[in-house]
């Protein structure tokens, strides 16, 4: 069996005596092993990249396509000319692009996040959400969360806590709220704050979660409406300086505390419905960076039904 | 979801966006390695779905049938740019994101990385895209290729052998095997 024959059977899988020869080949071959090393280790690089992030002006282009559709139907339904139709497309465009760049320089005066940032953080809430979804209702399995967008999951032991908090909710949106960590007990992936709000974060990692560090926020938001963000000027918690955003769309007013250099919610504070509605709950958050959540944190059982997928 | 894109639901194919845009995206990348010829195909497979999407009887997952789609879309564009004889990118824009350093290494890297893919034969690259990039497992990679277990499973192989001596030769991996 020459070194070819032998890493094709070994990768692919051969019956089990061509399967042991092959395997015996790799073991005593220095070239196959080096050569089956490097496969591997590539395939590890591969398997930490980040995913190249969606641009947000290509999503708000597909988000149009339905209204754009309807508006061509409706153009052809009412026998309004092509040209009618494309001169209202522009007027609305330009409406549009002037409100756009008006709340684009309100934002960038109220603090140092771009707008850029604001609107990718709210694409990935939904991410998020859909995740939560995906888990338990389309096809009842563990997997969607194992090929988030962050694919350190994947082959590693992991396990999901998930709870509904505070532990007494004061409203109905807070109830909703969902607080889920996905890791071992050495690291945690993904996380949202759990019952006494705390979250530990992987080491190195905790600077490049801004995805994720306005998700809880958006899901303060009533369902169904759309969240949204407004960065709404400084200030300083437990002495670090934090950039205030605040989070609109339903009749609940949220505003988080941001930390400026780590990017991570020191604090959520949520008000009354109405013009200066009175704060109804502030949630601090502590974080622990590097440290290791105590054991028994990850225990959780799967909901009857659902299928874990463990890809060690 | 997929009986309300059936039924033409602007809100569902909103849903539909979310869930399936990035990977579409991230998949038109790392494929064609061109990040703004990636936004126009991903529009381009999005809606396909989305037009075509009565014609989905669900043999396979959504997920698998969306990468098909996004999978012939680029094909097509590869071919078109080889027969117009379009010179392959330049190196990617590597500026990195206005976040932290390990942010932008990690992006830098990432970059580097699909530019060295661009070298693999078409095949592999779809390969190793769908299952160490896109996190697909053997089969259902195959099952998107339509392409046998055993094929794909080498392609990946033979695929990541070539990209680490491309990393190797660009000093992005240290050979220390």
């Amino acid at each position: 069996m020459n070194c070819e024959e032998a890493r094709e059977r070994v990768v692919v899988g051969a019956g089990l005596l061509r399967g042991r020869r092959a395997r015996a080949h790799v073991r005593q071959c220095p070239d196959c092993a080096v050569w089956l090393a490097g496969v591997r280790e590539t395939e590890r690089l591969l398997e930490a990249l980040p995913s190249h992030p969606m641009p947000s002006a290509l999503e708000q282009r597909l988000r149009d396509v339905p209204q754009a559709r309807d508006m061509r139907r409706a153009g052809q339904r009412k026998g309004i000319s092509m040209k009618k139709l494309v001169v209202g497309v522009v007027c609305v465009a330009v409406v549009a692009g002037i409100a756009f760049a008006g709340f684009f320089v309100q934002s960038s005066r109220g603090g140092g996040v771009a707008w850029a940032e604001i609107v990718n953080a709210l694409r990935n809430v939904n991410t998020v959400h859909m995740v939560g979804e995906t888990f338990g209702k389309e096809n009842n399995t563990l997997a969607p969360l194992s090929t988030h967008k962050d694919k350190w999951i994947r082959r590693e032991p992991f396990a999901v806590y998930e709870a509904v908090s505070p532990v007494n909710p004061k409203t109905p949106e807070q109830a909703t709220l969902r607080y889920i960590f996905a890791g071992n007990n050495e690291k945690v992936y993904w996380y949202f704050p759990d019952r006494g709000n705390r979250a530990w974060i992987a080491k190195g990692l905790s600077t490049s979660f801004m995805d994720d560090v306005l998700a809880p926020l958006a899901l303060t938001a009533p369902a169904g409406s759309e969240p949204r963000f407004k960065v709404t000027g400084k200030s300083q918690v437990d002495g670090r300086k934090v950039i205030l955003v605040e989070v609109s769309g339903g009749q609940m007013r949220t505003v988080a505390a941001v930390d400026a250099e780590t990017k991570l919610t020191l604090r959520v504070t949520q008000f009354a419905p109405g013009a200066g509605g009175k704060e109804i709950e502030a949630t601090r958050l502590r974080f622990e960076y590097n440290g290791t959540p105590p054991q028994g944190i990850f225990d959780w059982t799967p909901p009857a039904g659902a299928t874990v997928v463990d890809r060690r | 979801m997929i009986r309300r894109l059936q039924d033409g639901q602007g809100d569902a194919f909103e849903q539909f966006i979310r869930l399936y845009g990035p990977r579409v995206y991230d998949l038109h990348c790392w494929l064609c390695g061109d990040q703004t010829a990636a936004e126009d195909l991903t529009q381009e497979t999005l809606i396909a779905v989305w037009r075509d999407i009565r014609t989905f009887r669900g043999e396979s997952r959504l997920f698998t049938w969306v990468h098909q789609v996004a999978r012939n879309i680029a094909l097509r564009h590869l071919q078109r740019k080889r027969q117009e004889g379009i010179p392959l990118e330049e190196a990617a824009d590597l500026a990195a994101p206005d976040d932290t350093a390990a942010l932008a290494q990690r992006a830098l890297l990432r970059d580097q990385v699909r530019q060295a893919l661009q070298l693999l034969p078409l095949a592999q690259r779809e390969a190793v895209a769908l299952h160490c990039l896109q996190g697909l497992s053997h089969s259902e990679a195959a099952k998107a290729l339509g392409r046998p277990l055993g094929t794909v499973k080498w392609q990946i192989a033979q695929g990541l052998h070539v990209l680490r001596k491309a990393l190797l030769c660009v000093g992005v991996v240290q050979d220390e095997l």
